[in-house]
C-alpha cells in the first residue's frame, strides 16, 4: 500500500481514523511479507531482521478520508498455538492468513477462529486470506476451499502473493473499508481514550492542530 | 522535552569505556561486549532483546552535515519537507509533524558490523501516529524500540523510548524531498 501524497502541509498530521489491524495465522504462511514491499535479500540485513518487528503505522486515503492503520505482527508468538489476549486488545479487524501451498496451515484457520472467537470483541471485522498465489503449481489448497470457508463464517476472502504484491492492498483497504463504514453506523465505537496508551490509542477520530508542541 | 531516557542509554556506555582503569567495571564490561553468542540470548525471551543495545557494539561519534536551511523552518525548527527511505521510496514523515532537536543517539549499522554510529540531529515526534509509515521492532531491554521502514525494513533509522513514548528519526539516516 503506497502513502498517499499530501499537500496540504498544515494539515499534514491530520487524519480521521485509526484502526488497529492483526496479521494472525501458523508460521510460516508469509504474515510479516505482507507488509514488505521489498523483498528481503535486496538489502543488507539490518539487526531488525533478529529483533522483529512489534507493529507497523501505515497511513491510506479512503473515501477522502485519511487513515491511519496500526498493523500488528504476531510472528513468533503462533508457536505456542493461542494469541494472548493482550494482542486482541483493541483489535478493530483481523487478517486471518494461511498459506494456499499449505494444506495444515488452511486447516489451522478454524483453530485461530475459534482463538478469535474467545478473546478479541465480537464486532471485530475478519478477512480470510490465501497468501502465496504466486506458486499456482505447488498450489494445493483451491480458491474454492478458501472462499467457502469464508462463506461459512460470513467474511471476505483474498488470495494474494506479497511476493508479486498481487490483492496485498486491496486486503488492506478493503477491511480499513469495512471497519470504516461499521464504526460509522456505531457511533458507540466511535468512543476513544486516545491518552491511555500511545500503542493503543485507537479508533477515533482525532482533531489536530499544527502538529508537535515542543 | 526530556533528555533523561536516552541518556542513560546512550551515555553511559560512553563513559564505561573511558572509566576502564577501574578492574570491576572492566570486568563487567568484558561480560557484556564478549558476552553470550547473539544468537543464544535472543533465544531467551527474558533477556528482551538485550544484545541489540548499542553498549554492545563500538560506539562511533559520525560527524553529521547539519540539516540545510531548505529542511527546516529556522524559525519554528519543524520540517519544512517530506522525509523518505533513503533504500526505497517510502515516505515516513510530511512536513511539519517533526521537528529538529540535537540529542545524542547511538544507531546500529548493518548486520555483520560490530559498531555503532552515534548521530545527534534527530526529528523529534511526540506522537507515533505522526509519521506516515514506519515499523516499530521488538522491545530493546524494555526501555526502547528500533524504527525502521515500514516497506524495506532495510535499517535501523531512529528509537521509540517506551516509557516517554517520544519518536527520534536520525536525519542522517533519511533522504528529503
Amino acid at each position: 500500500m503506497s502513502a498517499p501524497s499530501v499537500t496540504s502541509a498544515n494539515k499534514s498530521a491530520a487524519y480521521d481514523y485509526l484502526i488497529k489491524l492483526l496479521l494472525i495465522g501458523d508460521s510460516g504462511v508469509g504474515k510479516s511479507c505482507l507488509l514488505l514491499r521489498f523483498s528481503e535479500d535486496s538489502f543488507t540485513p539490518s539487526f531488525i531482521t533478529t529483533i522483529g518487528i512489534d507493529f507497523k503505522i501505515r497511513t491510506i486515503e479512503l473515501e477522502g478520508k485519511r487513515i491511519k492503520l496500526q498493523i500488528w505482527d504476531t510472528a513468533g508468538q503462533e508457536r505456542f498455538r493461542t494469541i494472548t489476549t493482550a494482542y486482541y486488545r483493541g483489535a478493530m479487524g483481523i487478517l486471518l492468513v494461511y498459506d494456499v501451498t499449505d494444506e495444515k496451515s488452511f486447516g489451522n484457520i478454524r483453530n485461530w477462529i475459534r482463538n478469535i472467537e474467545q478473546h478479541a470483541t465480537e464486532s471485530v471485522n475478519k478477512m480470510l486470506i490465501g497468501n502465496k498465489c504466486d506458486l499456482p503449481e505447488k498450489k494445493v489448497v483451491d480458491s474454492s476451499r478458501g472462499k467457502a470457508l469464508a462463506d461459512e463464517h460470513g467474511i471476505k476472502f483474498l488470495e494474494t502473493s506479497a511476493k508479486n504484491s498481487i490483492n496485498v492492498e486491496e486486503a488492506f483497504i478493503s477491511l480499513a473499508k469495512d471497519i470504516k463504514k461499521r464504526i460509522i453506523d456505531n457511533k458507540d465505537e466511535l468512543v476513544s481514550n486516545p491518552q491511555t496508551n500511545g500503542t493503543q490509542n485507537l479508533g477515533a477520530p482525532k482533531p489536530k492542530t499544527g502538529g508537535c508542541e515542543c | 522535552m526530556s533528555d533523561k531516557i536516552s541518556e542513560q542509554d546512550n551515555q553511559q556506555p560512553q563513559q564505561q569505556q573511558e572509566v576502564v582503569e577501574d578492574q570491576q567495571q572492566q570486568q563487567t564490561e568484558n561480560v557484556e561486549v564478549e558476552g553470550i553468542p547473539i544468537e543464544d540470548i535472543h533465544k531467551d525471551p527474558n533477556v528482551d532483546n538485550a544484545f541489540a543495545d548499542a553498549s554492545n557494539f563500538n560506539i562511533v561519534t559520525k560527524t553529521e552535515t547539519s540539516p540545510t536551511s531548505d529542511i527546516v523552518n529556522d524559525s519554528n525548527k519543524k520540517l519544512s519537507k517530506r522525509i523518505h527511505c533513503r533504500r526505497c521510496e517510502c515516505i515516513i514523515i510530511l512536513p511539519n509533524n517533526a521537528s529538529l532537536v540535537e540529542k545524542e543517539i547511538a544507531l546500529l549499522n548493518q548486520k555483520g558490523s560490530d559498531s555503532a554510529e552515534l548521530l545527534k540531529y534527530m526529528w523529534f515526534l511526540p506522537d507515533m501516529f505522526q509519521f506516515e509509515n514506519i515499523a516499530f521492532s521488538k522491545d530493546v531491554k524494555s526501555q526502547y524500540k528500533y524504527l525502521t521502514c515500514a516497506e524495506c525494513e532495510s535499517e535501523i533509522i531512529g528509537v521509540h523510548y517506551i516509557q516517554s513514548k517520544e519518536n527520534y528519526i536520525s536525519h542522517d539516516r533519511v533522504v528529503y524531498k
